[in-house]
């Protein structure tokens, strides 16, 4: 186990050196023009100072090594570069944006699990039967359906029939956690939409195998009572591949969360990249481009480890 | 050049007629989104048959109509006709659609198939440089990239596309890795083939029922991908038409006061995804039954 533990945080090495090396790279590679002249254009000034500041701000002077140098060393020293619309440390805005869309992925997830479980194993005990039918065409549907198109919906029925809206404003978690909780309770159940069609197949598909299994069948041979059979023996068992799975759903959750937030303005990180975007912002874009990517590397461990933890068979290697 | 008799071509126009047959039968679900596809893919190529109006021809008399036999889904909010923008947003979704899909396809394929074959360091390398690829939640960085570059079909499509591209060639490199020590792979080498030939004439053609399967799944992907970067505004610049970009920006204002804009171009999404998730299921469950759920 130790020695898996070992195996697999050096493995995440690399991939964080390749995660700064092409965020790096995008932001210079793709962008059409220079984003200083841009920037300066939008404001109407053509001050060689203030350019030559402007740049500075950007990350944006010396040689293209000598930049990834001075960024990847303030990363080390904890400093991730100064906003240049708001003129405040990234340290200071990110870590509460991040918070919120956590929070959303989070209870998205958990949502998602909590509805996918149960009908996943509904599905495959009632194989080919009519409940299989219903859920495996809804499970279908639900990964065809845009999420942002099921809000829009929402919104406008909503507003058409109840005369309700989405609230504006934004309590945070510190502030009081139960309004919090609820303003985001829809966004959630929305992010829950897609991740939840293909853990319902997940689930059903490995209840199907395990169902299968001779100590299933040995099981039922002893006599013991169809729910602990179902529970105890296969549920259990079934569920060990689907945390694997949960890692595949990863990014769509986070795809989701950056959807909602915008919809629904939240102030999470989602929304602080498209708007660095749209203001050219170099620094949030790098530093939120950073954090997506750490987050998935992190998750995707925490997902492996807890796989290797779940199954006896590595655990004990 | 052998123009093949008449015979035989009856005989493959039979052939092909009973294997669509069989097809149908045993997947009718599967039939369904092929015959929706189909239906889509003709409606974009003879898009300006098919509208009844131009989708930039505006009549602010006519503004936010509902449905009438002038206007099947009605007008938007400046008067122009939502059925033919539907129309002609169906091209951007089937163009950028199956242009991603060849680029994931093409650069899926080859850094898959380099990869099994040569194994040692080209593997591994190549791996970890698709591990760091796969550690990008997708719509970030289609965010920044075509904030960065501008919009537009082609960026859409090689951003798209060069994204797709890293859970493909995993799927396929698992396919090259299963044939690499069959026997006929040894008996090309034996009788002398080169690398070059050996892969694409011997390992190519046995993977190819897995390109078939994962691009069918993954147009469904793209075109949902596609939708949500129209919607937050990164999509192909109006007024082309696309049906996320009818959904986003100030129509909303209007979703109230005529629904039918907002259910529509929605719907059109779905169905579309809809149908190639279900023909890419039903082509999964036929060409590589060990896959059947797997997804």
């Amino acid at each position: 186990m130790q020695r898996y533990l070992l195996h697999r945080l050096l493995l995440a090495l690399p991939t964080i050196v390749g995660l700064t090396i092409i965020v790096f790279a995008v932001l210079r590679i793709a962008s059409r023009s220079d984003p200083v002249t841009v920037l300066l254009g939008s404001a109407g000034t053509s001050d060689p100072q203030l350019e030559e500041r402007l740049r500075e701000d950007l990350g944006l002077t010396g040689s293209i090594p000598a930049q990834y140098v001075n960024w990847v060393g303030g990363l080390f020293r904890g400093d991730l570069g100064t906003s240049v619309i708001t003129r405040r440390p990234i340290v200071e805005e990110l870590p509460g944006r991040f918070l919120v869309s956590f929070e959303l992925g989070a209870l998205g997830l958990l949502i998602a699990l909590l509805v996918s479980v149960p009908i996943g194993t509904v599905s495959a005990l009632h194989q080919d039967r009519w409940p299989d039918y219903l859920f495996r065409s809804m499970a279908i549907l639900s990964t065809s359906i845009p999420g942002f198109w099921m809000a829009i919906l929402v919104i406008t029925f909503g507003g058409i029939w109840f005369h309700w809206a989405p609230s504006l404003e934004f309590t945070s978690l510190g502030d009081d956690p139960m309004r919090n909780i609820k303003s985001l309770l829809l966004p959630a159940f929305l992010t829950a939409l897609a991740p939840t069609g293909g853990l319902v197949r997940v689930v059903r598909t490995q209840m199907l195998e395990v169902l299968r299994q001779d100590y299933v069948r040995t099981a039922r041979a002893k006599g013991l009572s169809s729910n602990v059979v179902t529970y105890r023996h296969a549920l259990r068992n079934a569920l060990l591949p689907v945390v694997t799975v949960i890692g595949l759903q990863l990014p769509a959750l986070v795809a989701g969360t950056v959807i909602f937030e915008r919809i629904f303005s939240l102030p999470g990180s989602g929304n602080y990249l498209i708007t660095a975007v749209t203001r050219l912002d170099y620094p949030v874009i790098q530093a939120t481009n950073l954090m997506f990517g750490l987050v998935i590397v992190a998750s995707t461990l925490l997902v492996d480890l807890s796989y290797a933890w779940l199954d006896p068979r590595i655990r004990f290697r | 050049m052998v123009v093949p008799s008449l015979a035989i071509r009856r005989v493959w126009a039979v052939r092909a007629g009973r294997s669509i047959g069989h097809f149908a039968r045993r997947k009718p679900l599967g039939a369904l989104g092929a015959l929706i596809i189909l239906v889509l893919i003709a409606t974009s190529l003879a898009a300006p048959l098919v509208a009844t109006h131009s989708y930039t021809e505006q009549s602010l008399a006519d503004r936010l109509q509902g449905p009438s036999t002038a206007h099947l889904m009605g007008t938007d909010s400046l008067g122009r006709d939502v059925f033919s923008k539907i129309v002609y947003g169906s091209r951007v979704a089937v163009v950028v659609g199956f242009g991603a899909v060849l680029v994931a396809t093409v650069v899926g394929g080859a850094v898959a198939v380099l990869s099994g074959f040569f194994g040692g360091w080209v593997d591994k390398g190549g791996q970890r440089l698709v591990d760091v690829w796969l550690a990008f939640p997708g719509l970030v960085l289609l965010i920044t990239l075509m904030g960065l570059m501008g919009s537009g079909v082609l960026p859409l499509i090689v951003a798209i596309g060069l994204l797709q591209a890293a859970g493909a060639s995993r799927f396929y490199r698992a396919g090259v890795l299963s044939i690499m020590h069959s026997p006929y792979i040894e008996a090309a080498r034996s009788v002398g083939a080169g690398n070059v030939r050996i892969m694409l004439r011997h390992v190519l053609p046995n993977i190819v029922h897995l390109m078939i399967v994962s691009a069918t799944l993954s147009l469904g992907t793209v075109i949902l991908i596609e939708s949500s970067l129209s919607f937050l505004g990164y999509g192909v610049p109006p007024p082309t038409p696309s049906w996320g970009q009818m959904l986003s920006g100030e129509g909303r204002d209007f979703f109230q006061r005529a629904p039918g804009l907002a259910i529509w171009p929605g719907l059109m999404i779905t169905l579309t995804v809809y149908a190639f998730n279900v023909l890419g299921d039903a082509l999964r469950d036929l060409l590589d039954p060990r896959l059947r759920g797997a997804r």
